[in-house]
C-alpha cells in the first residue's frame, strides 16, 4: 500500500511537472533548438563558452527559477503588458518590467559583453533565450481586465485556459514530435525571408505580436472541444502557432549573432 | 534454463509506459553516448553479441523485472553501500554484484552460448547506468537514501507559500524530464561541451569505485533536502548539475569498461 501510495504520488509530480512547463518547455525547446541551427559559427562557440551548454539546454530556465528565493522580480518578465488599444506600455503588475523591456535592455548591456563577468553574461543568455521566446507566444501578451476575451478550450474533456492552451499547443498538435521534428517541418524559410522577420527590435516586433495574439483570440469560440474542430481550423491555428514558433527562433538567432558579432 | 527464459521475456514483455519515458530516455542518452566511444573492435563485439545496437537494448532489463519470476532482479537495479559509504557489498542481488558476474561472463564469452552473452550485456549495459543515478544508491543507516515524500515551496499566491509535495526520486525523474524533447545526438552533444575535458578523469577506478562517488552525491544531495523542512524550489533545480555529470560519466565508463572487457 505504501508503495502505491509512493507512486501515485511520484505520478502526480511527473505530471504536474510536465504541464506547468507544457510549452514551457516543447515550444521554448523547438524556437531555442531552431535559433541555435541559425546561430553564426562565432556566436555558438561564445554561448556554449559562457553557458557550458547549448542555448536550448537554458531555454526554460527562467520557467525553473521564477519562485526562487532572489528571481521573483523575474516573474513579471515574461509577458509583454499593452494598454486597451494594444500599445506596449512595458508596465507589468508591479512596475516597469516586461519581456520586451528586459530584453532590448540585456542586449543593450551585451553590447558590453566583453567587460562584463562571465557569470552575468551567461545569466543574460538566459534571460534573452527564454524572453525572446516568450514574447512571441500569442498568451503572453497582458492586456488590461476586459480589453479583450481570450476564448478557453477543451481538450481531450479537459477544459484549458487561453494561456494554457497556447502554452500546451506544441504538444497537443504532435505530443510524439521532438524538437528536430519541429524544426524539418517549420524551419522553411528562405534567407531573405528571415532577414525581413527578423529586421527590428524587440519594441518594433511588438505591435505584430500583439496583432498575433488578437487573431489568435478570434480562431475558435470559447469552450470549443479541440477535437471537434474542423481539419481547416486545426491547421489554421497550427500554421499559426508555428509562424510565431519560427519567428520566435528566427529573431532569437538574430540577437545573439548581432551581440557577437565582434 | 534460465538463458532461455531471459530470451522469451525480452520478447514478451511490453514496451515501458509514458510515466517512465524519462528514464528510458537517459538510459538511451548514455548506450548511445557510450557505443560512440567503443574501439572498432568492441564496437564490433557489441554488435554481434546484441545482433543490433546498445541504444535498442538498453531498456532491456526493466522489462525482464516485470515478470513475477524474476521479481528479484528489482534489487539488481539498487546498490547498498555500508555506513561509512563503502562499497563493500557481496549480496548477489546487489547491482555492483551483478556488474561482476556480468562482466565474468562477458571475459568468458567464448565459453558461453550467444542467449548468455546476450542477456549479459544488456544487463551490464543498463546496470552501469543505474548505478550513476542518485536514488539508486542507498547508504546504510541513511534512511533518506532510500525515498522519501517532501514539501517544497513553488513561488507564493495571496493565501501565502505555494506548496507542493513530491518525492526524492520523482525529483531526479523531473530534472532530466523537460530534456527528452531533444534528439539523442543533440543532448550528448550539450553533455560533452563540458564533460569531454573530463573524459580520462572519469573513466578512471572501477565500479566499487564509482559506487562510493556515487554515494558522496547522495549525501551531498541530501544536504539541500533536510528532515522536515520545506525545500526552496531551487534546490531542486540544483540537482540536474549532478544528473548531467553523472550521464556524462556512466557513459564514458560504460565505454571503458566494454572496450577493457572486449580488447
Amino acid at each position: 500500500m505504501k508503495r502505491l501510495l509512493v507512486l501515485i504520488v511520484s505520478v502526480a509530480a511527473l505530471t504536474t511537472a510536465y504541464e506547468a512547463r507544457a510549452w514551457g518547455y516543447m515550444g521554448h525547446a523547438v524556437i531555442a533548438y531552431i535559433a541555435d541551427h541559425h546561430l553564426t559559427p562565432q556566436a555558438k562557440e561564445k554561448c556554449e563558452h559562457y553557458l557550458k551548454h547549448t542555448i536550448t539546454y537554458y531555454c526554460s530556465w527562467m520557467d525553473h527559477w521564477r519562485h526562487a528565493e532572489g528571481f521573483e522580480e523575474t516573474t513579471y518578465w515574461h509577458m509583454d503588458y499593452v494598454d486597451k488599444d494594444g500599445i506596449s506600455t512595458g508596465r507589468g503588475k508591479n512596475g516597469d518590467r516586461s519581456a520586451v523591456i528586459q530584453t532590448a535592455r540585456i542586449i543593450r548591456e551585451m553590447k558590453n559583453y566583453k567587460n562584463l563577468p562571465d557569470s552575468i553574461v551567461a545569466d543574460n543568455l538566459k534571460y534573452i533565450i527564454h524572453m525572446v521566446g516568450d514574447m512571441h507566444c500569442p498568451s503572453h501578451i497582458g492586456w488590461p481586465k476586459g480589453a479583450i476575451k481570450l476564448p478557453s478550450m477543451y481538450v481531450n474533456g479537459k477544459k484549458q485556459g487561453n494561456h494554457k492552451f497556447w502554452d500546451s499547443a506544441p504538444m497537443t498538435f504532435h505530443p510524439k514530435w521532438n524538437t528536430e521534428d519541429y524544426r524539418k517541418s517549420i524551419d522553411t524559410y528562405s534567407p531573405k525571408q528571415i532577414k525581413k522577420i527578423c529586421k527590428g527590435t524587440p519594441y518594433s516586433w511588438s505591435p505584430a505580436n500583439v496583432d498575433a495574439c488578437q487573431r489568435g483570440s478570434t480562431m475558435w469560440e470559447s469552450q470549443d472541444e479541440f477535437n471537434n474542430l474542423s481539419q481547416d481550423e486545426r491547421q489554421a491555428i497550427e500554421e499559426y502557432m508555428n509562424e510565431q514558433l519560427v519567428k520566435g527562433a528566427y529573431r532569437l538567432a538574430a540577437v545573439l549573432n548581432n551581440i557577437f558579432k565582434k | 534454463m534460465k538463458q532461455f527464459r531471459y530470451i522469451i521475456l525480452a520478447l514478451c514483455v511490453a514496451v515501458s509506459s509514458e510515466a517512465i519515458a524519462w528514464n528510458h530516455y537517459c538510459h538511451k542518452t548514455i548506450a548511445a553516448w557510450a557505443e560512440s566511444e567503443l574501439t572498432p573492435k568492441a564496437k564490433k563485439e557489441v554488435k554481434r553479441i546484441l545482433g543490433g545496437s546498445m541504444v535498442d537494448h538498453c531498456w532491456w532489463l526493466n522489462t525482464l523485472r516485470k515478470d513475477p519470476a524474476m521479481a528479484h532482479t528489482k534489487q539488481w537495479h539498487y546498490t547498498q553501500l555500508d555506513a561509512s559509504g563503502k562499497a563493500t557489498t557481496q549480496n548477489e542481488n546487489d547491482c555492483l554484484v551483478q556488474i561482476e558476474r556480468t562482466s565474468k561472463i562477458l571475459r568468458e564469452r567464448a565459453n558461453n552460448s550467444d542467449s548468455l552473452n546476450n542477456a549479459a550485456l544488456k544487463t551490464l549495459i543498463h546496470l552501469v547506468s543505474d548505478l550513476h543515478f542518485v536514488p539508486r544508491v542507498r547508504i546504510e543507516g541513511v534512511k533518506r537514501s532510500r525515498n522519501f515524500k517532501y514539501q517544497y515551496q513553488n513561488g507564493k499566491s495571496k493565501k501565502g507559500p505555494v506548496l507542493r509535495t513530491t518525492t526524492w526520486e520523482a525529483t531526479w525523474r523531473n530534472r532530466v524530464y523537460h530534456h527528452t524533447c531533444l534528439p539523442l545526438e543533440y543532448y550528448i552533444y550539450d553533455l560533452k561541451i563540458q564533460s569531454e575535458a573530463k573524459k580520462d578523469a572519469y573513466s578512471k577506478g572501477n565500479h566499487r569505485d564509482w559506487a562510493e562517488e556515487m554515494g558522496r552525491d547522495v549525501v551531498y544531495a541530501l544536504s539541500y533536502f533536510p528532515e522536515g523542512e520545506i525545500i526552496p524550489v531551487d534546490h531542486t533545480c540544483r540537482m540536474e548539475n549532478i544528473i548531467d555529470k553523472n550521464l556524462s560519466k556512466a557513459s564514458y565508463r560504460l565505454a571503458a569498461l566494454l572496450n577493457d572487457i572486449f580488447k
